[in-house]
């Protein structure tokens, strides 16, 4: 819900640094694409659209899918990304070095959630409701969410909805069996409207889908840069009010 | 088993003619199967008219589904709607999607035998919309959907006061039990006249701390709007509207459909239809999914509200923000 505006931070403030740095670096940015987050940001409200046009007049490259950007673009160094299990692109050859922190989280998760009382061999090639799912995080899905419950993801019909509250609705009105949505979304919803979170029930949840992570390729870039690069993130007008801190990944 | 006793007792050197003539057996098999096999699904799209409000579906409904669609145009004509829903009828599609009132009713009127989804149209019961082929989107989201977005907006609400006419009757009977379940009691004030609106809100005013808008010419008219408008604003209470453009005039926050999981929504009725194999008639009409939330944060700080930061992540639309803050309805 809160990545887009980081995407934002990264698209406006970065090259700006990069370039006063002198810094050679270009960064790709992959906005918003595993559907985990909110269509609009709590603070700054800033649409979808407006993003991308933000990002493209910033000079930012917006790659849809890293396994092509990544390889076709050897001279980038420097990639920042909402969404994406960190597992999956230490394959793609980049190393995490740091993540954003916000009320003490680093990102998020989706939780599949079913009316209570449902049983689960019933749910087998149901209607499932989530926001848009890219065929990466649809992979992981499959592997971490849905073989546990015995369910299969491609065997469901999608519904695609907007918002996770979406979602949420449609299961606890019976429009649909399944929901797959932003666990933060959930919480928020059963703290403002309790009797809809009571009848629903949490299947299962995801790994963490970091909200924006600064990842370098053959750590071509040192220590103090990345410190010296996320500080003034922080300190930009948008950082200031959507990032509490950027936090060290540790190496494995 | 018998061709391989033929093929030991014709010999060896007769083993290759046998299988040649099997596999021309075989190809011509294929082929004559081929067609049938390989022709992708078609999907007839009839919209009423050439609306923006259309576009969005098709798009969603095109991207979900595997199959070629097709698209027709009724340019909001009936006689034309029949021409197209004749010759539809002569070269079938495999399922067709009909969207607003007019394409509905004319799949309905001239197409009996090919499965039909319909979607955005107003009072489908108007327009019997019951045949065994056909099954559909409502256009009224669930009550309980709406109370529950309202209440996310505006967490106080507890008494919601709403004047209504005989033709949403029903819907405000609904309403009571849906808000009921949240905690929430309606107030109802029924009128026979949009004359009577004013003196409906001066009798429940006082039980009231919001007001909630239904879709009831009885009630609704521009004069009464405005007259709502003003007495929910003098009594600082919001105003629930059921579309974005009442928000815009100065409503607090609407609830509407939205018109993308509109598309998506329809396909995956149609790939119940298609794919499952289940009969239209075995799919009862949906209410819509997806919404539309649009709020006005200008009257919002007219009616000294506290805005949830975090909620306001939810709203598709913000009126009164900054001028970048443009509408996405249309081009979602």
């Amino acid at each position: 819900m809160r990545r887009p505006v980081f995407a934002i931070l990264i698209g406006v403030i970065v090259p700006a640094l990069c370039s006063a740095a002198g810094a050679t670096w270009t960064i790709v940015s992959v906005p918003d694409e595993t559907g985990v987050t909110g269509k609009s940001d709590p603070i700054t409200g800033i649409q979808r659209a407006t993003r991308a046009i933000a990002l493209k007049d910033a000079g930012v490259t917006i790659a849809t899918d890293l396994k092509t950007a990544i390889p076709a673009a050897p001279e980038i160094s420097l990639f920042c990304i909402s969404g994406r299990s960190i597992k999956g692109l230490k394959q793609l050859g980049l190393t995490p070095v740091a993540l954003v922190e916000r009320g003490g989280l680093t990102g998020a998760r989706l939780v599949l959630i079913a009316r209570e009382g449902v049983a689960l061999d019933t749910l087998k090639g149901k209607r499932l409701a989530s926001r848009p799912l890219s065929a990466d995080l649809r992979s992981m899905l499959e592997l971490e969410v849905f073989t546990p419950t015995g369910l299969e993801l491609s065997g469901l019909i999608h519904v695609e909805v907007k918002k996770g509250i979406d979602a949420v609705l449609a299961v606890k009105t019976g429009q649909v069996e399944l929901g797959l949505v932003d666990q933060m979304e959930l919480d928020q919803t059963a703290r403002v409207v309790p009797p809809v979170a009571a009848g629903i029930k949490r299947l299962q949840t995801s790994p963490e889908l970091p909200f924006a992570a600064l990842l370098v390729r053959n750590a071509q870039i040192n220590d103090p840069d990345i410190t010296r690069l996320t500080a003034t993130l922080i300190s930009g007008e948008v950082g200031q009010g959507t990032t509490d801190r950027w936090v060290p990944v540790k190496p494995e | 088993m018998k061709h391989n006793l033929e093929i030991q007792r014709a010999g060896p050197e007769h083993r290759p003619r046998f299988f040649i003539a099997t596999a021309l057996l075989w190809c011509i098999f294929i082929l004559s199967m081929a067609p049938g096999m390989l022709q992708a699904r078609v999907i007839a799209v009839l919209k009423s008219d050439d609306l923006a409000a259309y576009s969005a579906p098709i798009e969603s409904f095109t991207q979900a589904i595997n199959a070629r669609v097709v698209t027709y145009d009724l340019g909001g004509d009936l006689e034309k709607g029949k021409q197209i829903a004749q010759q539809l009828a002569q070269v079938p599609p495999d399922l067709i999607l009909a969207l607003g009132a007019k394409a509905a009713y004319s799949a309905r009127k001239y197409i009996t035998q090919v499965p039909v989804v319909y979607a955005m149209v107003l009072n489908p019961e108007k327009y019997q919309l019951t045949q065994p082929n056909m099954t559909g989107i409502t256009i009224e989201i669930p009550p309980e959907t709406v109370f529950t977005q309202y209440r996310m907006f505006a967490p106080e609400i507890s008494r919601v006061g709403v004047i209504y006419g005989t033709a949403t009757e029903e819907l405000v009977k609904r309403a009571e039990k849906a808000a009921s379940s949240l905690g929430i009691l309606l107030v109802r004030a029924q009128v026979a006249d949009p004359r009577e609106v004013g003196e409906a809100f001066d009798r429940i005013r006082d039980m009231i701390d919001s007001l909630w808008m239904v879709p009831d010419t009885t009630v609704l008219t521009e004069e009464t709007f405005r007259l709502l408008l003003q007495k929910t604003k003098s009594r600082k209470i919001p105003y629930l509207a059921y579309s974005d453009n009442f928000v815009k005039a100065g409503a607090f926050v609407s609830v509407s459909p939205d018109y993308r999981t509109i598309g998506s929504q329809a396909a995956s009725i149609a790939r119940q239809i298609l794919d499952d194999k289940t009969s239209p008639a075995a799919i009862p009409p949906a209410p819509p999914i997806g919404t539309h939330l649009t709020v006005n944060l200008q009257t919002a700080k007219a009616l000294d509200l506290h805005l949830d930061p975090l909620v306001m992540a939810f709203a598709d639309e913000i009126i009164g923000e900054r001028p970048a803050e443009r509408s996405t309805h249309d081009k979602p």
